[in-house]
């Protein structure tokens, strides 16, 4: 195998072997495999990995920067029925059934009648310290937020709660109330998506 | 207001017009030639100047003469007191001449409308000022930038396209425009005008107008409440603007004066509408949406994550409506990640825009009318 690869230089009769490497071992050398990149090149990552030129092949390439997907393309869902351009949805990309959800939608039970919801306010604003919200959702077997869609809290009790608060953050150091106020703050970046 | 009442005002203030213009040439020469001794004194200096705004005022009101009914509106006419701009000394001022190559506008368009478009009412000037243009241009101007934006985005909520019109419409907007374009502003009152011996003639071509901004001495500036005799440089510049629309209808139709916004107000400037929605509850407002599209619950699934025990991770959230994907968002938690998912999806279906869409506008008889899209409104929660 090797000594095809080299040439003998016979000057003379003692003259010794000289080896010269003139032929590429690239068609020779088993085990080379294509390595897949993020889009088509002749560059390869493992074997031309000092020469940094990137190689496109002729033709159109399409090779988006990896970034966070922009609002102006309109999902294929939110596309009218009227409208003409076709999305084409590649389903194995994300293949839901395998992604968990991190919050599992709840069923809706829809089980409080006209009475029920009259009794919920009734009892809030009767007793607010015993009645909270809590205790009323496992009453009634629905969620804390119906509870709060269904009544609004005992102003004198809102208001003695409210008070409360205020007495707990003003004994906030500078330190943690600069770090709540910032809390607040990164929540309304939350809500316009901004940085 | 009755008819009636509606007279009696109109008459009044004809009348009053008409006998203060007549002594305002007298007061105006009076006191400009009593200048000189006045300036030595500040107090008599500032008080020729409260006399020549009383004259402006005077001025101001006498541009136009309203008719005894002021339902014939044919007879609405331009007071003789105000001149009118001749198109002979307009065409020899070489800085409305350049203006006028600058804006690349036609042949058609005269020099002496442009002079006029400079002209404000604050400006005690003897030419006739841009009220009447800049009202008319104002209201052209937000007809067609509505429009655009409406057939562009129709499903922008009503308060965010408002702001948007806003962005290109308002005063410092359209000011910013005016000043792009090289306009010159002369804020001198008509007095130091005459001090430096240059007549109404010569100061064509400027933006004319006098600022609410006094400098009472260096390093002192006295705001005066805008009104008409004072107006802020940007209410000036952007008169200017309007009237220049106003000025393009005029001469080449409604047509041009739309070709005019689009091409010289609306496309040159880009506004990130993405960046200007904000939603309260947007996780409660897509399920709505999606329940009122008849779409089915959105879901929210991690898609990547990264130093999850580490001081930095990063998650990024998909939410999904059955098998499709409605938007995505990253953030260091998962709660934060969620709600960014919810406003990108939100953000993705208020800035839907339809393609190949057809402004009501460009509709004409040679054209098959396309009717814009109308959608079913804002998300209520």
């Amino acid at each position: 195998m090797l000594s095809k690869h080299r040439v003998t230089l016979g000057l003379s009769g003692n003259s010794f072997l000289r080896s010269i490497r003139n032929a590429s071992s690239k068609h020779t050398n088993p085990g080379r495999e294509a390595i897949p990149t993020r889009f088509p090149t002749l560059y390869n990552p493992k074997r031309s990995a000092s020469n940094n030129k990137i190689q496109l092949p002729i033709g159109l390439v399409y090779n988006p920067a990896p970034a966070a997907p922009s609002p102006y393309e309109t999902p294929a869902a939110f596309l009218p029925k009227e409208d003409k351009r076709t999305v084409v949805v590649n389903s194995e990309e994300f293949p839901v059934d395998k992604i968990p959800a991190l919050k599992e939608p709840l069923e809706k039970k829809y089980n409080l009648t006209e009475k029920d919801l009259i009794e919920i306010h009734n009892l809030r604003t009767s007793d607010p310290n015993k009645w909270t919200r809590r205790a009323l959702a496992e009453k009634f077997s629905c969620s804390e937020f119906m509870i709060s869609v269904a009544s609004k809290p005992n102003p004198e009790y809102k208001k003695e709660m409210d008070e409360r608060l205020e007495t707990i953050k003003e004994s906030w150091s500078p330190r943690r109330a600069r770090a709540r106020n910032d809390r607040q703050r990164r929540k309304r970046l939350w809500i316009r998506d901004a940085q | 207001m009755s008819v009636n009442a509606l007279r009696t005002n109109c008459g009044s203030a004809s009348l009053r017009a008409a006998i203060s213009a007549q002594s305002q040439r007298a007061l105006a020469s009076l006191n400009s030639r009593s200048a000189g001794l006045l300036l030595k004194n500040r107090n008599a200096g500032s008080l020729s100047q409260k006399r020549f705004q009383t004259t402006a005022t005077a001025s101001s009101k006498a541009t136009y003469k309203s008719p005894e009914n002021p339902f014939n509106f044919g007879a609405y006419a331009r007071s003789e007191e105000v001149e009118a701009i001749p198109e002979s000394l307009a065409s020899k001022i070489p800085a409305l001449r350049a203006l006028h190559a600058r804006l690349g506008l036609s042949e058609k368009f005269l020099y002496s409308t442009l002079a006029r478009a400079l002209i404000c009412r604050s400006s005690n000037v003897k030419f006739a000022d841009n009220v009447g243009l800049a009202n008319f241009g104002k209201s052209v101007l937000s007809f067609y930038v509505y429009e655009y934006f409406l057939v562009k985005y129709p499903r922008l909520p009503h308060k965010v396209l408002r702001h948007v019109v806003e962005l290109y419409t308002s005063l410092p907007a359209l000011s910013k425009l005016g000043t792009s374009w090289g306009v010159e502003p002369d804020s001198r009152s008509s007095f130091t005008r005459y001090l430096a011996e240059q007549s109404d003639e010569d100061v064509l071509g400027r933006l004319l107008f006098t600022e609410n901004l006094v400098q009472q001495e260096p390093g002192v500036v006295q705001v005066v409440d805008s009104d008409k005799n004072h107006v802020d440089f940007n209410e000036a510049m952007a008169s200017f603007v309007r009237s220049l629309v106003a000025g393009v209808y005029a001469h080449g139709g409604l047509e041009e004066a739309r070709d005019f916004i689009h091409k010289y107000i609306i496309l040159p400037r880009k506004v990130d509408m993405a960046s200007i929605m904000s939603f309260d509850k947007p996780t409660r407002e897509l399920a709505v949406l999606c329940s009122r599209e008849g779409l089915e619950q959105p879901v929210s699934r991690l898609l990547a994550e990264t130093g999850r025990y580490s001081k930095a991770p990063v998650f990024v959230v998909g939410v999904f409506s059955g098998s499709s994907k409605l938007g995505e968002g990253q953030g260091a938690s998962l709660n934060e990640a969620r709600t960014r998912a919810a406003v990108h999806a939100l953000k993705a279906w208020y800035l839907y825009s339809p393609i190949n869409s057809q402004l009501p506008s460009d509709h004409n008889e040679s054209t098959e009318f396309k009717p814009a899209f109308i959608d079913t409104g804002a998300v209520v929660i």
